[in-house]
C-alpha cells in the first residue's frame, strides 16, 4: 500500500484519469516522492494498461508538468528529451518543453532536442492547456507546443547558439510565433559566434544516458526464452536458442500499426541502414539483425514481409522480421520492454534496440532516443570481437585441461604399477615412507581398482585427444604402457611394470603437446 | 496567333473571377442572397490561404449559429478544403482545431458530424473523449451511437474496445452491433467474438460478413477453417457461402484445397444448385483450383 495515497497497488492501477491527476498533484508536492512519481513515467507501468493512447499522453504529460512545479528530478530528464525527440502530439511536446525550463541550469545540449521538437510538431500543433488536467482549451490560449518550445529556446539564451542558423530558416508559423522566432534569432544573445556547434547526433547532457551495457558474467542468460518459438516473415518457425546464438545480433522492437513515423517506421528503416553498413564491412554473415513485433497476433508473416520490404529491410537466414507464436509475455519480461497495451493493441512504447552477445544474452540496450546506426554497428562488432576472444581462451583452456588430465593419468598408472598387493607389501612401503609419516596410512586394497580405473580413464582421454589431433602415436605408447603395467602387476614382473609406467608417461606427454 | 488568342482568353477569364477580398466580402455579407454567398464560398478555400483576416472572417461565419445553414456548410467545406494545403495552412491550424471543437457541440447535426469527422481523422483526444462519453452515457451523445463508433474507428489506438464489446453483447440496434463489430476488427484478441458471429446462422448476413472480413484480417487460418465448413453446409445462407467462397478462392492455397476433397465436392454441388452469385464464385474457385 502506498503511504501517501492510502491505496493498494491494484487500486492505484485502476484509477480514473481524474483521480490519477489528483494523486499526481498530491504526490508531486512532496519532494521525497519525486522518484516514486518518476516510476509512473515507465511505459510498462500498470496504470497505463487498457488506456487509449490519448489518455496515456494526457497522463504522462501531467506527470511531467507536475514534477516541473517542484525540482524536476534528474532521473527523469531522459523522459523529457524523449518527448522532444520523437513525440508528435502537441500536448506531450508542450509539457516536455515547459518542464525543461524547470531544470536548475540550461544546457546547450538541449538545443538540438528543441530544434528537433520544433521540426516534429510542425503541422500537428494545437492550443493546449497546461493549467488543469485533461483541459482542452476553447479559446486561443497563449500556449501551444511551438510556443512552449520558443519559450524554452529563449530560456537557453546564448546556449541556443548552435541552432540559430536552422531557426532562421523556419517560416510558416503564425504571425505571433514568427515574430517571437524572428526576435530570438536576431537578438544580441543569439549572435554568439563562439558557441561550438553541437553534434546533432544525440549528445546527451552529463548524467543522462540512453545506453545501458552489461559486462560478460553479469548478463542475464537467455534460458527463460531459449525455447520461445518465432515465425519469420517467410513463415519459417525457429526458436530463440537457435536464432540468437552463435554470433551477435542487433534486435529492435516495432509493430506495423504504429502511427508515429519517428518510432517504428524509422526504426526498421534505420535497421536496414545497419544492414547496409554490415554488408559494406563484410560482417553481414557474422552479425545478425532481427526485428520483433510487439503485436504478434496482428502482424502476420505477410504483414511483416510487406512492412520490411517497404523500408528496404533485407531478409534472409541472418536477417529476419519476427513474431512470437505462443505468446509474447516471456519475451516482454526477458527484455523488460517499455510497452503497454489496450487489449491486444499497443497504446504506448519506447524506442528500444538491443545488442545480444553470441550466447543470446543482452549485452547492451539503447533506449528512448533516436539511435545512431554507426554506434549500433560498433557495439555489435565489439560483441563479435568478444566472441572471438572467448573462443581463443576456450581453446587454450581446453588444451590446458587436456594437459592436466594427461598428466594425472600417468601418475595413476604409476600408482597401479607399484601398488602393494598385500598388507606385507603395504607395510614395506609404509616403512619406506616412514620418514614422511605415510606409514600411518592403513592398508587400503580398494585403492587398487580405483587406480586401475583412473589409468583406463587416462587411456580413453588420450585416445580422444589423439582422435581430435589425428596423431595416434601418443595413444599407442599409453596403450602399450597400460598393457605392460597390468602384465607386470598380475605376473609380478617389475621390469614390465617400470617400462609400462615410462611408456604411459611418454604417451601422455606426447598427446598433451599442441598439434602442428 | 492561336497561342495569343488562348492567352487572351485566360487573362479575360482570370479578370472575370472576383478577387479574394470580393469573395470573402460576399461570403460574409448578410445582405447578399444566400445562393450567392454559397456560390462565393466555393472560391473561398484559396482566398483564406492568402490572408489571415479572410480565414478569420470565414471562420466567424461558420461559428455563427444565426447564419443560414447552407452558408455555414459551404464555408466549413471551404476551410476543410483549404486545410489540405498543409504547409500554407499551418499558421491557421490551431484556430481551425479550436473551431472544430466548438462545432462538435453545434446545434446543426450536419455541422456537428463534419467537425467530429475532421477531428476524428486527426485522432483528436477531445473528440474521442466526447464520443466515448456519448456511448457510455446516451444523454451526452453528440451523434448516433453507430456514427460515434464509425468515427472512433479512425484511430485504432482509441480507448473504445471495451465499450464496443459491451455493445456487441447488448446492442441498442443492429446497426450499432454492426459498427461495433467493424471497430473490433482492429482488436486481435476479439477473434472468438467473430468466430461466434460467423458461425451463428441466426445472425444477420451483414454481421456475419463483417466477421468473416475481420477474421481474415486478424486470424486468417480460423476464417479458412470455418469458411470451408460453411461452404460444405447445404443449409447455409447463399450470401455467406458466396463470401466464404471469395475468401477461399482468393487466399486458399492449392495444398489446402487438395487436402480437403469434401470441399471441392461441396463447391461442385454449389455450382450446380446454388443461386447466381454463389454459382459464379463456385465456378471461379473450381476454375482456379480443380479444373
Amino acid at each position: 500500500m502506498n503511504e501517501l495515497t492510502g491505496l493498494t497497488t491494484v487500486e492505484l492501477d485502476s484509477l480514473s484519469e481524474e483521480a490519477f491527476a489528483e494523486f499526481v498533484d498530491r504526490t508531486a508536492q512532496d519532494p521525497a516522492q519525486q522518484e516514486f512519481l518518476t516510476e509512473f513515467l515507465r511505459e510498462d507501468h500498470p496504470v497505463y494498461r487498457e488506456r487509449g493512447t490519448a489518455a496515456v499522453i494526457r497522463m504522462r504529460g501531467w506527470i511531467l508538468i507536475s514534477l516541473a512545479k517542484q525540482q524536476f528530478p534528474p532521473s527523469a530528464v531522459l523522459y523529457l528529451l524523449e518527448e522532444l525527440d520523437t513525440a508528435i502530439h502537441a500536448y506531450a511536446v508542450a509539457a516536455a518543453a515547459c518542464a525543461l525550463r524547470s531544470l536548475p541550469k540550461p544546457d546547450q545540449l538541449y538545443a538540438p532536442f528543441l530544434l528537433r521538437a520544433l521540426t516534429n510538431i510542425r503541422y500537428h500543433d494545437e492550443s493546449v492547456s497546461l493549467e488543469a488536467y485533461g483541459e482542452y482549451p476553447d479559446e486561443s490560449t497563449d500556449t501551444c507546443a511551438v510556443g512552449e518550445i520558443l519559450k524554452t529556446i529563449r530560456w537557453l539564451g546564448p546556449l541556443a547558439g548552435s541552432i540559430q542558423s536552422e531557426l532562421r530558416n523556419v517560416n510558416g508559423l503564425s504571425i505571433s510565433e514568427q515574430k517571437e522566432l524572428d526576435h530570438l534569432v536576431s537578438s544580441p544573445q543569439a549572435a554568439d559566434q563562439d558557441t561550438p556547434p553541437v553534434d546533432d547526433c544525440c549528445q546527451l547532457p552529463a548524467g543522462v544516458s540512453n545506453l545501458f551495457t552489461w559486462m560478460r558474467g553479469t548478463r542475464a542468460d537467455c534460458t527463460p526464452v531459449e525455447q520461445t518459438v518465432f515465425e519469420d516473415q517467410s513463415g519459417n518457425l525457429i526458436r530463440y536458442g537457435e536464432l540468437f546464438t552463435g554470433g551477435p545480433t542487433v534486435v529492435v522492437f516495432f509493430y506495423t500499426r504504429c502511427d508515429n513515423p519517428l518510432k517504428c517506421s524509422l526504426t526498421i528503416t534505420k535497421l536496414a541502414h545497419v544492414q547496409k553498413e554490415l554488408e559494406r564491412r563484410g560482417l553481414a554473415s557474422q552479425i545478425r539483425t532481427a526485428a520483433i513485433t510487439y503485436d504478434p497476433e496482428y502482424d502476420h508473416a505477410q504483414r511483416l514481409a510487406q512492412y520490411g520490404k517497404e523500408r528496404n529491410f533485407q531478409t534472409g537466414a541472418q536477417h529476419r522480421l519476427l513474431r512470437t507464436v505462443e505468446g509474447f509475455e516471456p519475451i516482454k519480461k526477458h527484455f523488460k520492454l517499455g510497452v503497454n497495451y489496450t487489449r491486444a493493441l499497443v497504446n504506448r512504447h519506447r524506442i528500444e534496440v538491443f545488442i545480444l552477445d553470441s550466447a543470446g544474452a543482452i549485452a547492451a540496450s539503447f533506449e528512448r532516443l533516436r539511435w545512431d546506426e554507426a554506434e549500433i554497428v560498433e557495439k555489435a562488432v565489439e560483441m563479435l570481437h568478444e566472441a572471438e576472444t572467448c573462443a581463443k581462451k576456450t581453446d587454450s583452456t581446453s588444451v590446458f585441461q587436456n594437459r592436466v588430465f594427461s598428466a594425472i593419468g600417468p601418475f595413476a598408472a604409476l600408482g597401479a604399477a607399484f601398488f602393494p598387493k598385500c598388507p606385507f607389501c603395504w607395510a614395506a612401503y609404509a616403512s619406506l615412507f616412514g620418514v614422511v609419516g605415510l606409514e600411518q596410512i592403513p592398508f587400503s586394497p580398494w585403492l587398487y581398482p580405483v587406480l586401475i580405473l583412473v589409468m583406463l580413464i587416462n587411456l580413453l582421454s588420450v585416445w580422444l585427444r589423439c582422435q581430435s589431433t589425428k596423431k595416434m602415436y601418443g595413444f599407442y605408447f599409453v596403450f602399450a604402457g597400460a598393457v605392460a603395467i597390468l602384465a607386470g602387476s598380475f605376473w609380478n614382473l617389475p621390469l614390465a611394470a617400470t617400462s609400462g609406467v615410462i611408456s604411459t608417461f611418454a604417451g601422455s606427454l606426447i598427446s598433451a603437446l599442441k598439434p602442428d | 496567333m492561336a497561342k495569343r488568342k488562348s492567352a487572351k482568353k485566360q487573362t479575360v477569364k482570370k479578370s472575370s473571377q472576383p478577387s479574394p477580398a470580393k469573395l470573402i466580402s460576399t461570403v460574409t455579407n448578410d445582405a447578399v442572397p444566400e445562393q450567392e454567398r454559397v456560390q462565393a464560398s466555393r472560391g473561398a478555400s484559396a482566398a483564406v490561404l492568402k490572408d489571415e483576416a479572410y480565414f478569420k472572417k470565414t471562420m466567424e461565419v461558420v461559428l455563427d449559429q444565426s447564419q443560414p445553414a447552407s452558408v455555414r456548410h459551404a464555408c466549413l467545406q471551404a476551410l476543410e478544403v483549404a486545410s489540405f494545403q498543409t504547409i500554407k495552412f499551418e499558421k491557421y491550424r490551431k484556430d481551425y482545431i479550436l473551431m472544430m471543437r466548438k462545432l462538435a457541440r453545434d446545434s446543426d447535426p450536419e455541422i456537428r458530424f463534419s467537425a467530429l469527422n475532421t477531428l476524428s481523422c486527426e485522432k483528436d483526444g477531445y473528440a474521442q473523449k466526447r464520443l466515448l462519453d456519448g456511448l457510455k452515457t446516451p444523454d451526452k451523445a453528440l451523434v448516433e451511437p453507430e456514427v460515434a463508433l464509425q468515427l472512433l474507428g479512425n484511430d485504432v489506438h482509441a480507448e473504445v474496445y471495451s465499450v464496443a464489446r459491451e455493445l456487441v453483447k447488448k446492442p441498442p440496434s443492429e446497426q450499432v452491433k454492426t459498427e461495433a463489430l467493424k471497430l473490433l476488427a482492429a482488436d486481435s484478441s476479439a477473434s472468438k467474438i467473430f468466430e461466434k458471429v460467423l458461425l451463428d446462422k441466426s445472425e444477420n448476413t451483414e454481421n456475419r460478413q463483417v466477421s468473416a472480413a475481420a477474421l481474415h484480417s486478424i486470424k486468417p487460418k480460423s476464417l479458412y477453417k470455418h469458411a470451408a465448413s460453411i461452404v460444405k453446409d447445404n443449409s447455409e445462407n447463399d450470401e455467406i457461402q458466396a463470401t466464404c467462397l471469395t475468401a477461399l478462392g482468393n487466399f486458399f492455397s492449392d495444398q489446402d484445397v487438395k487436402a480437403d476433397a469434401d470441399l471441392v465436392k461441396g463447391i461442385q454441388t454449389l455450382k450446380k444448385k446454388g443461386k447466381t452469385q454463389v454459382k459464379k464464385q463456385a465456378t471461379q474457385f473450381l476454375k482456379k483450383f480443380a479444373e
